[in-house]
């Protein structure tokens, strides 16, 4: 990020490489779908560009880039009311159609993810975003530092959310 | 859509981010994408005003330097206040110009030797002036009660020898303010060739320009506006020798005659009076003309002294 800031625009295209299907995915399960994901997408690194000239190498690139993110999904849901969308019965078939992996294990899977993204649409904003951003491979410390929590507030909401969607989910985690 | 399930983590979807939003999104990097700078405008500012501080710095050190020598041309150079001194005092027809004297007190010893022996040559060609009044314009602290009381011949030795004893042993231009024989060179010589010129000697063949020396010829000629007639008069050719004894002991006189307003002190012997006299000329045409025909004159007789005579 330094190198593109001095005007290095090959260093932002390996930063892009690195990072854009991570942050994709995080997008889509924070209960983005469809063309809103490549929306918030787009403003999250179009903000990252404008920002170049102000970044300051305190935290590591993704700590910045999953604050920004998760700043333009809040400014998505206010913006569409939607705040509290989940995905829609249409989403997982349309998802599982983008696959090109065998039928019986894409359907396997697509019904897991189904379930596991429907349970954890159902969990408070806070503890999603932090079961997320755990998932994502996060550390407490880097949670807290993008959500603007204490790591103990965060680790709380990490107990409270797995624990929900062990009662949702069951057996099938 | 890639798939896969760690055991410690949730089975969640993967999704790829769509080319068309990659290519969105880079070029929207590349136009964007901040400028390259050889020089950040941080440094720019950081120079424009380091330069600003050291000129505002040099204004305020330049005036106050320049009074600083000053100050120390008026405190090393008692002489330098004398004449200013002597300037207030003196009458009207006497006293050096305003320019002069302001120049004067804050110019080095050098330029003040220069100025005198300048204004000496102005005085030994000015026929207005009284040959007495000439050469105590030279001699600095005696020549205003010798002009004024009108000194005779004898009168005005008795101050050259009292300004001869005030002057240091050795110095081979007879003034303390002359530090540097070569840096008065040309104004020495110029100084010698008028007094010279009004003792009416003959003019002397130089060995470089037979015109550069035409001043040398008689006063009539020295005004002359055409140096080709007197260079015509020159008498013997550059590296010529004497004809005859009489011819060099004549050409003698005349040297220790033109240059004895320039020695230190009287000499004792004959031969120290060539001696010095020729050491005057070779500090004086260091880097001018010298006549050869006195060159060879004076080392004619340091190297045979004779009893010649070296009244003024």
């Amino acid at each position: 990020m330094l190198a593109y800031r001095k005007g290095d625009v090959s260093a932002f295209e390996c930063l892009y490489a690195r990072h854009k299907d991570e942050l994709f995915s995080f997008i889509y399960r924070s209960g983005g779908h469809g063309a809103a994901i490549e929306e918030v997408a787009q403003e999250a690194w179009e903000a990252v560009v404008r920002s170049a000239t102000r970044y300051v190498p305190s935290a590591s690139f993704r700590t910045w880039l999953y604050q920004i993110a998760r700043q333009r999904l809040a400014d998505y849901w206010r913006r569409r009311d939607n705040r509290h969308a989940l995905l829609s019965d249409q989403d997982i078939p349309e998802a599982a159609d983008s696959s090109a992996e065998p039928a019986a294990e894409h359907d396997n899977f697509s019904a897991i993810e189904a379930r596991v993204m429907r349970a954890i649409g159902t969990l408070p904003l806070e503890q999603r975003d932090a079961l997320l951003l755990k998932e994502q491979g996060f550390s407490l410390a880097e949670i807290a530092d993008i959500t603007g929590d204490g790591q103990e507030t965060v680790k709380s909401r990490l107990r409270y959310a797995r624990a929900q969607l062990r009662e949702q989910l069951g057996d099938e985690l | 859509m890639k798939r896969r399930k760690p055991a410690d983590t949730l089975p969640l979807p993967q999704r790829r981010s769509p080319q068309e939003l990659d290519d969105n999104i880079l070029a929207y990097a590349r136009k964007h994408a901040p400028h390259r700078r050889s020089f950040t405008p941080g440094a720019w500012m950081g120079t424009l005003a380091a330069a600003g501080i050291a000129g505002v710095a040099l204004l305020i050190a330049l005036p106050q330097q320049t009074q600083q020598f000053a100050d120390d041309a008026v405190r090393d150079e008692p002489v330098s206040a004398a004449l200013r001194m002597e300037d207030a005092l003196a009458p009207p027809e006497l006293r050096t110009d305003a320019p002069r004297s302001e120049a004067v007190s804050v110019q080095s010893p050098a330029v003040v030797a220069a100025r005198a022996q300048e204004q000496h040559l102005h005085d030994a060609s000015n026929s207005s002036l009284p040959a007495t009044q000439a050469k105590a314009t030279l001699e600095g602290p005696h020549r205003d009660s010798a002009a004024r009381a009108g000194a005779s011949q004898a009168t005005r030795h008795a101050a050259q020898d009292k300004v001869d004893t005030e002057v240091p042993a050795g110095s081979p231009l007879g003034t303390q303010a002359q530090p540097s024989p070569s840096a008065a060179a040309p104004m020495l010589a110029e100084s010698f060739e008028a007094h010279a010129a009004s003792l009416g000697i003959k003019p002397l063949q130089s060995n470089m320009d037979p015109n550069a020396h035409a001043s040398l010829a008689a006063p009539g000629d020295a005004e002359s506006s055409d140096p080709a007639p007197a260079a015509k008069k020159s008498a013997p050719s550059s590296g010529a020798r004497h004809s005859t004894p009489t011819d060099a002991k004549t050409d003698i006189q005349r040297a220790l005659q033109a240059c004895r307003p320039f020695l230190p002190a009287r000499p004792a012997a004959p031969g120290e009076a060539a001696q010095q006299c020729y050491q005057v000329f070779k500090s004086a045409c260091e880097d001018c003309a010298l006549p050869q025909t006195l060159e060879q004159a004076l080392e004619h007789e340091i190297a045979d002294p004779a009893p010649v005579s070296t009244q003024r």
